[in-house]
């Protein structure tokens, strides 16, 4: 199984960045809205949600929690929207490697995805593995690869080279 | 040979360091000998030494910074040299350079076949070097004057290579360009000329975490330390298009950023065609100058007085 924690998307709620009088810095970096739909939709999942939290240039970020299950989220706001995700306590090998999510993760971004399509706002949702994204992958419909399989996805060839 | 001369020199100058401070002790047959031996006097002569050590240490510290910088622009001298080789019976500039490295390179070998037993040994060295219940009491006031001398003078030079590591000045791995030049370089990636001088400016963001905000492990570092020097990677002077290269390269999760001067422009890594490096790449080259230099200045000082200590023992 492989659990796609990047998602892309394009989306109808435009550009909330807000500029200075001379509009060379940004007052508030633009995805604080996506942060606030997201964490809406969290909480409509059962999650307690924070508000979101200024990284500046980076995005905004969410902390949420599903019982003692933390996550976090990042809105980035390149040349589409990204919506990365974290199981902040993964449970791990003997050897600190991470395992597999369990079902509480990969429950969560299924629904989050069932409910972004849903909303009509957010266009070509595609979810990616960080090296996916990285190496321009077409990117999968859905985060879990037994679902995306299903709907007829295949994963491309894994990058035979790395710098 | 060189070796024995070494050990020959050392102990001569140990002899006559003793005898100097058993003639500062107040003379008298009774007197000295049970002064000289009394654990009270022991206690207190070792820690006025220790402390003197590491006055000493310290001020070699600076001296040996001072010998090494010299050194090193001599040595860069050497090599742009070009009648270096004849004045010096055909000896190349580079010869020296080439014995350090050898003998590196000996020593890395040495570490590598043996690692727990060479770990165990630095560890034991250092604790000797710097720890003064380490070793046992000197049977005499002198001694133990000597020997908490010793120790305070490694203590010192510690103290020196931490400090000098934190605090030396910050700068770039590259080379700096001049704004001209860091716009020139950015149209040559591509982009126009405006979008080139807003990427030239100096970069005044948050940097980049190198244990992140999310935290790791499940635990979250304290606000103070996570936003510290420590924990930020920020070059002082670094343009902003650098910082998102750099910062893209070294971050697992950054992507890419909005561009103010620009609405609706962006800066890519992806885009860039940039690759993100090596994850272990990543924990050495995401990591901040002062967290990198208090690093190394804490390995070199523990080593480096580990290995004094070393010398004088053998």
């Amino acid at each position: 199984m492989t659990v796609r924690c990047l998602l892309t998307f394009r989306s109808d709620l435009g550009d909330d960045g807000v500029l200075t009088e001379d509009r060379h810095e940004f007052l508030q970096w633009p995805g604080r809205l996506h942060a606030a739909v997201a964490a809406e939709k969290l909480r409509a999942l059962g999650w307690q949600v924070s508000e979101p939290i200024d990284m500046q240039v980076v995005g905004w970020e969410l902390n949420a929690a599903m019982g003692r299950k933390p996550i976090w989220l990042r809105v980035e706001v390149v040349d589409e929207i990204i919506l990365m995700f974290e199981d902040l306590k993964p449970e791990r090998t003997w050897y600190l490697a991470r395992k597999p999510p369990g079902p509480v993760f990969t429950g969560m971004l299924t629904a989050l995805d069932a409910a972004l399509r849903a909303d009509g706002r957010f266009h070509d949702l595609r979810w990616f593995t960080d090296k996916e994204y990285e190496c321009s992958a077409p990117g999968a419909p859905t985060p879990v690869s037994e679902i995306a399989e299903m709907a007829g996805y295949v994963a491309p060839p894994p990058p035979t080279e790395h710098p | 040979m060189r070796d024995d001369t070494e050990t020959w020199m050392r102990q001569r100058k140990a002899g006559v360091r003793a005898k100097r401070l058993t003639a500062a002790l107040p003379s008298g047959p009774v007197g000295v000998s049970g002064l000289n031996h009394s654990a009270a006097v022991k206690a207190a002569a070792g820690s006025l030494a220790e402390t003197a050590g590491a006055v000493v240490g310290l001020a070699r510290g600076g001296a040996r910074l001072g010998r090494d910088a010299a050194g090193a622009v001599q040595f860069a001298g050497n090599l742009l040299d070009p009648s270096h080789g004849l004045l010096h019976g055909g000896r190349p500039a580079w010869l020296p350079l080439a014995q350090t490295a050898d003998k590196a390179v000996h020593q890395g070998w040495s570490v590598a076949r043996h690692p727990i037993r060479s770990i165990k040994q630095g560890a034991s060295r250092a604790n000797a070097a710097l720890n003064p219940s380490a070793t046992p009491v000197a049977p005499t006031a002198t001694g133990e004057m000597q020997r908490r001398f010793n120790i305070g003078k490694n203590q010192g030079g510690l103290l020196f290579d931490i400090g000098a590591a934190a605090l030396a000045p910050e700068s770039m791995a590259g080379p700096v360009l001049s704004a001209e030049e860091q716009v020139a370089k950015h149209m040559a990636q591509g982009m126009d000329s405006r979008m080139a001088q807003y990427l030239a400016e100096p970069y005044g963001g948050m940097g980049h975490h190198y244990i992140p905000k999310r935290g790791v492990f499940g635990v979250k570092l304290p606000k103070i330390i996570s936003d510290s020097p420590f924990n930020v990677l920020k070059p002082s002077g670094i343009s902003r298009g650098d910082m998102h290269k750099l910062h893209y390269e070294v971050d697992p999760k950054f992507h890419g950023a909005r561009l103010a001067d620009h609405v609706g422009q962006h800066w890519s890594g992806k885009k860039q065609g940039l690759k993100k490096n090596h994850p272990a790449v990543q924990v050495i080259r995401g990591a901040p100058t002062a967290l990198k230099r208090t690093v190394s200045g804490a390995a070199g000082g523990v080593g480096g007085a580990a290995g004094a200590m070393h010398g004088n023992q053998r």
